[in-house]
């Protein structure tokens, strides 16, 4: 330990100096606490974006995915035969296949609004695919024709208010019977969630010419509707036919099957179709929202100028502390004060800083994820392991402005002690 | 008698722009140890100028200084740093103290700097703060002591780790006669008893009747 060392933990001047005005602190404080709610929120905001980008995939229970050869990403795939879905089940090593079923469309909510939206048709009595929170007995209610599901952060986009609400798809009048929950990525169109026969018919050719819209149900005669609905008209969608059109195919292997041996055995099995575990598909679709699309790129570097913009503001604040100690610190220097004091007086700042900023940044960050979340349906993601890099970043920006800063203590002429 | 200091042709000049200004021409002086000192002189005469280069704060422009047989003018800024750590105590015109420490505090981070470990620099701080009559106050802070106070904690700081050369710049401008003589004849005494070589700067011909010997500076030159 050097003298300048021994001397600033003996004498705490840095920490002294830095409390010396409690109001000057506070403000300086909330400058820091400014920068790392800048980083945290707008890396949440690109962690945000990744994770929510691979959302449908995170949902599903398959160890594996079949698509066609040439699928880009999750909502990107070349139709395959509904036939493969019977052709998987018989490759060794499947426990259970269900098929998935993705196409894009329009939904014509009231007042004839239109939303770009993408139909998802899954088993509703399986179990490798359900979209979010949602129990049984509402996922049972999807084998009626005309209904879907939607997620509750959708609702204002389709125009509706709330289960019981209606839109058009192709020429179907759809009842939106149940409501789940966190389950859009920021990107994508509005995700409708149906059968798979539902999702057959929604893209039928058109039969009869549309007629106007029925008025939004109440959501608590929905159940009466469909009861109704399922004695009159309604009757259950057809099943799919083998050559209908799917999307995917889940697979979930049996334990202790090697998941490698498996994707071979149903690349071979099923022609035209590549499989990928439910890793590689979420990395494939994240991969393409976050490289193909410049949006990564984009919210990386807002990310980036986030952390040029707080090291900025925390540079600017050391600096002025320096420079408004500036005598001080030539009085240091005239005494002969080694560089290593002033080096740990202002990192002593510096780190005392981004600690105490860390806090009410991170809690600002938090509420404003919930927020965002709560309003819009917003992903800002802030978890334990990103504040953990958020908080570090801001100490190596602490320090590295300390450093900056520090320049100006060290080039002070120490003749200025003389200056009354 | 060899001079704990000394000034040899001293020449300062200062460059603003394409303006050339002496601060100081061919000055030369001797400082010994246990001499009270009194330099004199109308402001922009050199006086500060002169303090910092017999200090190492300063480099002069040609000249030598040797200070207790080191020339301190072929010593690189590092090494003039130690030399003003173990054996120069600055006391300033505006006392400098550091605001947000305790008198203790204050004398007590420059005996760390100084080498000392804890409990020794504290019981030494104590020490020079009873010398400078102020033991009772040790836990203030500048802002609750008075100006004559204050100077008092600059100069306990300034002794601290006994100091063989203590340079005081204008130490009793910014207080009232009482306490500018009480402060000039702590200087002396701290001269006689600790048989150090003391400078003080000054305006005050009030005092000059402390000193050992009084020497005038006008326009850079040394005038006796």
């Amino acid at each position: 330990m050097d003298i300048g060392e021994r001397a600033e933990r003996m004498v705490p001047l840095g920490r002294k100096t830095l409390f010396e005005d409690l109001p000057r602190f506070l403000v300086a404080q909330a400058g820091v606490a400014f920068a790392v709610a800048l980083i945290a929120i707008q890396t949440g905001i690109f962690i945000g974006f990744v994770k929510s980008a691979g959302l449908p995939v995170d949902e599903s229970t398959a160890d594996v995915w079949v698509a066609a050869k040439d699928m880009l990403y999750f909502e990107l795939a070349a139709p395959i035969a509904y036939e493969n879905l019977d052709k998987a089940r018989h490759v060794q090593g499947v426990a259970r296949a269900e098929a998935l079923f993705l196409k894009t469309s329009a939904w014509r909510g009231p007042a004839h609004k239109i939303e770009y939206i993408r139909v998802i048709g899954f088993d509703p009595s399986g179990d490798l695919y359900v979209p979010g929170p949602i129990g049984r007995a509402d996922l049972a209610k999807l084998q009626f024709a005309d209904t879907a599901i939607v997620d509750a952060g959708n609702l204002k986009a389709l125009n509706i208010s709330d289960i019981g609400g209606y839109g058009k798809i192709g020429q179907h009048n759809v009842r939106v019977i149940a409501l789940t929950r966190g389950t859009q990525p920021i990107i994508s169109a509005t995700f409708i969630y149906t059968s798979l026969a539902n999702a057959k018919a929604y893209f039928a050719p058109a039969t009869p010419p549309p007629s106007g819209l029925p008025a939004p149900l109440n959501p608590r005669y929905a159940a009466i509707w469909l009861a109704i609905h399922a004695r009159t008209s309604g009757q259950r969608a057809q099943a799919l036919d083998p050559s209908d059109d799917i999307s995917y195919v889940l697979v979930r292997a049996k334990p202790g099957v090697d998941l490698a041996d498996l994707k071979h055995r149903l690349d071979s099995a099923l022609a035209g179709t590549s499989s990928y575990t439910k890793q590689e598909m979420a990395d494939r679709t994240r991969s393409y929202w976050r490289k193909r699309t410049g949006i990564g790129f984009l919210l990386g570097l807002v990310a980036a100028v986030g952390f040029v913009v707080g090291m900025t503001v925390v540079g600017q604040i050391l600096y002025t502390s320096v420079s408004e100690h500036i005598k001080e610190y030539g009085t240091l220097r005239a005494m002969g004060a080694p560089d290593s004091l002033f080096y740990r007086i202002v990192t002593e700042q510096a780190v005392l800083m981004a600690l105490l900023g860390f806090v009410p940044g991170i809690v600002l960050s938090v509420w404003v994820s919930w927020w965002a979340h709560a309003q819009r349906n917003i992903l800002i993601l802030i978890t334990p392991a990103s504040a953990a890099v958020v908080l570090a970043v801001i100490v190596v920006m602490c320090v590295v402005s300390g450093i900056f800063a520090v320049q100006r203590a060290l080039r002070v002429d120490p003749a200025i002690v003389f200056k009354a | 008698m060899e001079p704990a200091v000394s000034g040899r042709a001293l020449e300062m000049v200062y460059r603003s722009g394409s303006t050339r200004v002496r601060a100081l021409a061919q000055v030369s002086l001797d400082i010994f140890c246990g001499e009270f000192l009194l330099l004199m002189g109308p402001s922009g005469s050199g006086k500060t100028t002169l303090v910092s280069i017999l200090g190492g704060i300063l480099t002069p422009t040609t000249g030598e200084v040797t200070a207790f047989g080191t020339r301190i003018t072929s010593l690189s800024p590092r090494q003039r740093a130690k030399f003003r750590l173990s054996l120069v105590g600055f006391v300033f015109q505006g006392f400098n103290l550091f605001s947000a420490l305790t008198a203790l505090e204050n004398v007590q981070l420059a005996l760390a700097l100084k080498g000392l470990r804890n409990s020794a620099a504290r019981t030494s701080a104590l020490s020079l703060l009873d010398e400078v009559g102020l033991a009772g106050k040790a836990e203030r802070l500048p802002r609750d002591l008075s100006a004559g106070e204050k100077q008092r904690i600059a100069i306990a700081r300034a002794l601290a780790g006994s100091p063989q050369l203590l340079l005081a710049d204008e130490p009793t401008a910014s207080l009232d006669a009482d306490n500018g003589r009480m402060v000039t004849t702590l200087l002396r005494t701290l001269a006689k008893g600790r048989g150090c070589a003391v400078m003080t700067v000054t305006h005050d011909s009030r005092i000059m009747d402390l000193a050992d010997r009084v020497v005038h500076l006008e326009d850079g030159v040394l005038k006796t």
